[in-house]
């Protein structure tokens, strides 16, 4: 069942969307091909929206089962969040949060049959690095002020500014984006290109039964996903704290 | 000719970057099994620490992949080059 894409030579499993429209749909200009990551997304906000309005509407002192389970992740987070940021970054507890619970359900939705992670396009993992990237900025300027967030660039030694500014300027705008964007899709779209070699590459048994020797390699995406989701969520809890100034010296 | 036959074996060579980040894994999980093995308790600490450095190490692995995969959309296809060496064959 895997078919090969005419534009990259890259073998891809089939999507559940492709049994509801056909091969030539075009939504405000946007292929079916490209429509895929966006309904997936909207999916998984969907089931997480009701999901969390369902269990807090009813919060009770001693929690049922769904309650507590959502307290675990929660308190664990802010425990994390508060290791890496200190007090000033608890407010971020909303958005760094529900930042690594949607990436989490992002990848590890890919390995339900007929669903194709949304992370495992460039477009997805390009918008949250963005997203990430003007908050550090922001919080950076709100918290420094614009001149001091330039002198923040500089370095604390201030005759070592010309090797200090160009390397913050080409860091915090050209290497750390594209690192936290090109790690993630990387890595998804590398998982999932070899767990369709390898659903290929299955011999039949008596010539009809399918053998699933993609096993392990299942096992090992599941890993590899949640460790990204991790990676991502705890470089951008870092990259907040080091534009607000936390980690800094008096 | 030469164009695609220098293309393919850039596909092929950039795989030459995992050496360096099995080196530096291995580094990695030295250095992490050798602190354990100081201080048993803090087990747990040195685990979290040593997986975010193996993501870390990993992720420049994976941009050599992601290179490949870029290079890999510029081949052509096996129909379009027997039709090359077709037409300069004749």
């Amino acid at each position: 069942m895997t078919e090969t894409s005419q534009s990259h030579g890259v073998v891809e499993l089939p999507c559940f969307l492709e049994l509801f429209v056909g091969k030539d749909f075009t939504l405000f200009g946007l292929t079916e091909e490209q429509l895929v990551p966006v309904v997936i997304s909207g999916i998984i906000i969907i089931f997480l929206s009701f999901l969390s309005i369902s269990v807090t509407s009813r919060l009770e002192k001693i929690p049922g089962t769904m309650q507590a389970l959502l307290e675990l992740v929660v308190e664990g987070l802010d425990d994390f969040i508060e290791s890496q940021m200190g007090h000033v970054g608890r407010a971020f507890l909303p958005f760094l949060g529900s930042l690594f619970i949607y990436i989490l359900f992002m990848n590890l939705i890919g390995q339900i049959p007929l669903f194709h992670s949304p992370t495992a396009n460039y477009n997805t993992t390009l918008a949250l690095t963005l997203i990430v990237f003007l908050v550090t900025q922001y919080q950076g300027i709100k918290t420094r002020g614009p001149v001091g967030y330039i002198r923040h660039f500089v370095g604390d030694p201030l005759w070592m500014a010309p090797i200090f500014f160009p390397l913050h300027i080409i860091q915090e705008f050209l290497a750390r984006p594209l690192s936290l964007s090109v790690r993630l899709f990387g890595n998804l779209m590398g998982e999932h290109t070899v767990l369709a070699i390898f659903i290929g590459f299955s011999p039949l048994l008596l010539g009809f039964i399918p053998i699933p020797i993609q096993l392990p390699i299942v096992l090992l995406d599941m890993l590899c996903a949640t460790l990204q989701a991790i990676i991502f969520f705890l470089l951008a809890c870092f990259y907040i704290s080091s534009a607000m100034g936390v980690h800094d010296e008096h | 000719m030469i164009y695609f036959a220098a293309l393919v074996l850039g596909v092929a060579f950039v795989a030459i970057a995992s050496s360096g980040c099995g080196i530096g894994m291995g580094l990695c999980v030295g250095g992490a099994l050798n602190a354990m093995a100081r201080q048993p308790d803090l087990y747990g600490k040195f685990q979290i620490v040593m997986f975010i450095g193996l993501a870390f190490i990993e992720s420049l692995t994976i941009y050599a992949l992601v290179i490949s995969f870029i290079l890999l959309g510029r081949l052509p296809t096996t129909e379009e080059v027997m039709e090359i060496i077709k037409h300069t064959a004749k």
